[in-house]
């Protein structure tokens, strides 16, 4: 709404603004579009605490699948290629699972300079766990800020060079502790990240490979 | 205007802010028309400290630091807390000005010793108040060590 209005006012009076008036409106809208996602990635955030977790057997390659569907246009802007390999079916929270790829994918394609920007998704059993790996061909983070970005709020970028609320990776780590795994990272600045995540194989249930 | 600061040259602010919003604002509240300040600002912790140790071209050191406490890369509680245990920064008057009105983050900046904490107004004419009065509370009323 704020930030409709304020764009109409910029096409219909831009002409007649000056500099200084045109400078105020692009915060504004920027301040609003900001505010937005801000609200959206906190009531996303917060559901994972207060809704009651409905586990079932969910199949990941469709979790992933209704992952890049959600991410269709920045995959398109970014000309980006995402490729995986077979993943399992595992008992898990199916829209938390989707909305888990979707930011960790989501970052792999945005924090990338490389052309075309590529991110790699796969699966191992180890121990009692699947370990998912989600790598990337992108700018990298240093081994100092590790901990550092899957703490709310903590962002390592400028707005204006990299967008962001800092939600997003502290999202993914409620997501994959209330399954009971963890989340970490390997990186080489200037080169790439890839994101791991384990969830506990449940006992006594089936662990077949989707087919 | 000037209680301690000679009239001779510019007060010298620094604004540590990563927000282009609230750097503009605060550009916008601290114009007048006789120029008697400088305002420099950086937009992360990193570059703060960067620029308080001379590292940045152009840097000069403050009569004033106005520091936001969520900043990217390094935050304000450590740029706060780098400051005030540096033998040479210490001195310099830091104000917290910041969104946060958690009293945790109050307790937090005072603790490492900020000189006060100030949580910024939403409301655009309150905010303008606000920068009007830590101009006339630290460039008016209080004496600051000369450099």
């Amino acid at each position: 709404m704020v930030a409709n209005f304020t764009q109409l006012l910029a096409e219909r009076y831009g002409p007649q603004l000056d500099d200084d008036a045109r400078e105020f409106i692009a915060f504004a809208v920027g301040g609003a579009n900001r505010m937005r996602a801000m609200i959206q990635d906190l009531l996303a955030y917060s559901r994972v605490g207060t809704e009651s977790r409905s586990i079932e057997p969910v199949n990941c390659n469709e979790s992933l699948a209704r992952a890049l569907w959600n991410l269709r246009v920045s995959i398109d802007e970014k000309a980006a290629e995402v490729s995986q390999e077979e993943l399992p079916s595992i008992r898990a929270d199916a829209s938390q699972l989707a909305q888990l790829f979707q930011n960790l994918i989501g970052n792999g394609i945005k924090f990338n300079c490389a052309s075309p920007p590529r991110v790699h998704v796969s699966a191992v059993r180890n121990g009692g766990n699947w370990v998912f790996s989600v790598g990337d061909n992108g700018i990298g983070i240093e081994p100092q800020y590790a901990e550092r970005i899957f703490v709310i709020f903590q962002r390592l970028h400028r707005s204006d060079t990299y967008p962001g609320t800092g939600i997003g990776l502290a999202l993914c780590k409620r997501i994959v502790e209330r399954h009971g795994g963890k989340i970490w990272l390997e990186s080489k600045p200037g080169e790439g990240s890839t994101f791991f995540f384990s969830i506990p194989e449940s006992s006594g249930d089936q662990r077949d490979r989707a087919s | 205007m000037s209680g301690s600061i000679g009239k001779e040259r510019l007060v010298e602010i620094l604004l540590v802010e990563d927000n282009p919003g609230d750097v503009r604002l605060t550009q916008e509240a601290l114009k007048s028309d006789r120029p008697w300040n400088r305002l420099s600002v950086v937009r992360d912790g990193v570059e703060a400290m960067s620029y308080l140790r001379r590292e940045l071209s152009g840097a000069v050191r403050p009569d004033l630091i106005l520091l936001d406490l969520n900043l990217p890369r390094k935050d304000g509680r450590e740029v706060l807390a780098e400051i005030k245990t540096d033998e040479d920064l210490k001195r310099i008057p830091v104000v917290v000005l910041t969104t946060s009105t958690a009293p945790g983050d109050v307790l937090g900046a005072y603790g490492l010793h900020a000189n006060c904490y100030i949580a910024k107004p939403g409301d655009l004419g309150e905010f303008m108040a606000v920068v009007k009065s830590i101009e006339n509370f630290w460039f008016s009323t209080v004496r600051l060590p000369s450099k």
